[in-house]
């Protein structure tokens, strides 16, 4: 039993509660069906026009026959090679410059006014130029999609490289490790979660600009499937789209989780 | 093997650093760095080591380099310097590559390095997922792998707890027991200094002069806490710094 409290003796108050938010999955599945169930609700007793906001089951059903027509292979292909292309060549030129400002001065003082100039300008500013210089065809969107991914790569990486401890640096040259063994070897891996960090912010980019590309000139791809089944008032053809858009962008993002659990095993 | 410096002076841009040190760790004592806080000790160690070269005077080294010696001086540092994507065995294992030695050879200079420090059991381990005891560990392994003929130590235990640094303590003694390794030891904690050094070089506030070089008149195997005439010295070597710490202290930040 404990004592008694004495006279002007109190319980300390708890004030430390609180501010410990937790993400449960649960609640998050519950609330996405229950979302989609006043949706479909709304749609099925009339709420809302179905010519403008259709059901989510006309847009599973618009996707189920894209797929089926095997239309939804030709755009998706088209869009994805032009993601994977462009942003391939914007990585490769963005991880090297952002190497070279890492360790080099002259690439440094050259290339970091540059970058900080041309970062800001939204690169589908520039499609009209890169039309005029490449034609409509595929090399104009791969360009423009390079251009957008190249800044935020160089930028990213070169953080990266920028800050691996010079100590560590410091600890190679004192084992007489070689330039090149040093960047192979301490600078490389040091960036690697830097780098894989900016890979997020490129993808995203990507897709946000192959879908611009694709509305301005394509055939096919996304982007020309939602542009012209909005012309048509395909609704449901449009969201559709929009939907293979977003789980496109969460396979990336789970794509490189995997590839990040992977790598940096040691953190 | 003897390292010496003669005349050695530094200056980083206006700053002057050093101011024609000369000192000269003999070959198999451990010699004891001591300053006030930013007085260049550890641009002093760096100068020693070639990881920086001085504005003036050099840096000799001297004498026939120990059996299997693949690298003359290494370095123990403060915060470790381990590549943390690397297991305990790579870091050690860091300092033998591109040094031509076969992979036989190899391992075995690992397994031995590492079953000195204890660390056998820890070979595959991050070094996330060690104490900071035993990451210094792996920095000693580390240096002393390559058979140095002078071992460079900033600040070693520094970065640890009271009472890791007296267990860490322990260990190199036992380490300059069995390697009888040249060593520079540059720290600012004066009981470490008085326990480990044979000799103990003064260095003044910056620009750097050695003050005083003095020798610890115990073995330092028979060195007890508790020794009065440790404790002496201990006290000694506090007069010479405590002017000059503060007047550091209360000096504006270069």
């Amino acid at each position: 039993m404990s004592e008694p409290a004495g006279i002007g003796e109190r319980t300390v108050p708890l004030r430390g509660g609180g501010f410990a938010p937790r993400l449960r999955p649960r609640w998050s599945w519950s609330f996405g069906l229950l979302l989609m169930a006043l949706w479909q609700l709304s749609s099925s007793l009339g709420w809302s026009n179905e010519l403008l906001l259709p059901s989510p089951a006309r847009v599973f059903g618009a996707l189920l026959d894209l797929v089926r027509d095997g239309e939804l292979w030709r755009h998706l292909t088209a869009s994805l090679q032009r993601i994977l292309g462009g942003w391939l060549l914007g990585t490769i030129a963005g991880l090297a410059l952002g190497f070279a400002m890492g360790v080099s001065s002259v690439a440094r003082s050259g290339g970091l006014p540059l970058i900080s100039a041309l970062f800001p300008v939204p690169k589908i500013a520039l499609l009209p130029l890169f039309i005029l210089w490449l034609g409509i065809g595929e090399v104009s969107k791969l360009t423009m999609i390079a251009f957008g991914v190249f800044f935020p790569t160089a930028v990213s990486s070169y953080t990266a490289f920028d800050s691996v401890p010079r100590g560590l640096i410091r600890m190679g040259q004192s084992f007489n490790l070689s330039t090149a063994a040093i960047a192979r070897k301490i600078l490389l891996p040091g960036a690697l979660p830097g780098i894989l960090a900016g890979f997020r912010i490129s993808s995203s980019i990507a897709l946000i600009l192959v879908v611009a590309a694709e509305m301005i000139g394509a055939e096919y791809g996304i982007g020309a499937l939602i542009l012209t089944a909005g012309h048509l008032m395909q609704t449901d053809r449009l969201l559709a789209g929009v939907l293979v858009l977003s789980l496109l962008g969460l396979l990336i993002g789970g794509l490189l989780s995997l590839i990040e659990a992977r790598l940096l095993r040691w953190r | 093997m003897r390292l010496e410096a003669l005349d050695v002076s530094h200056c980083f841009a206006e700053l002057r650093v050093l101011d024609g040190v000369s000192l000269r760790v003999e070959e198999g004592e451990v010699l004891g760095i001591i300053g006030p806080s930013g007085c260049g000790k550890s641009t002093l160690l760096e100068i020693l080591g070639g990881l920086l070269a001085p504005s003036a005077g050099r840096v000799v080294l001297a004498g026939d380099p120990p059996d299997g010696c693949l690298n003359p001086l290494t370095f123990v540092f403060q915060d470790f310097a381990l590549l943390p994507w690397r297991s305990v065995e790579r870091n050690v294992s860091l300092a033998l590559e591109g040094v031509g030695l076969g992979t036989a050879e190899k391992d075995l200079r690992v397994r031995q390095a590492l079953d000195r420090t204890g660390l056998l059991d820890f070979s595959d381990a991050y070094p996330r997922q060690l104490s900071g005891g035993m990451r210094q560990r792996v920095g000693i392994a580390r240096a002393m792998v390559v058979r140095p003929a002078v071992l460079l130590m900033d600040e070693p235990l520094s970065a640890l707890d009271a009472q890791t640094r007296e267990v860490l303590k322990e260990d190199l003694l036992e380490l300059w027991r069995e390697t009888k390794c040249t060593t520079a030891y540059v720290t600012h904690n004066l009981s470490e200094v008085v326990g480990l050094a044979d000799r103990v070089a003064v260095l003044s506030r910056r620009p750097a002069r050695v003050r005083e070089v003095i020798e610890v008149p115990v073995g330092r195997d028979d060195r007890r806490r508790e020794d009065p005439v440790l404790l002496e010295l201990q006290s000694h070597l506090w007069n010479l710094l405590s002017s000059e710490a503060r007047d550091v202290l209360e000096e504006p930040r270069p």
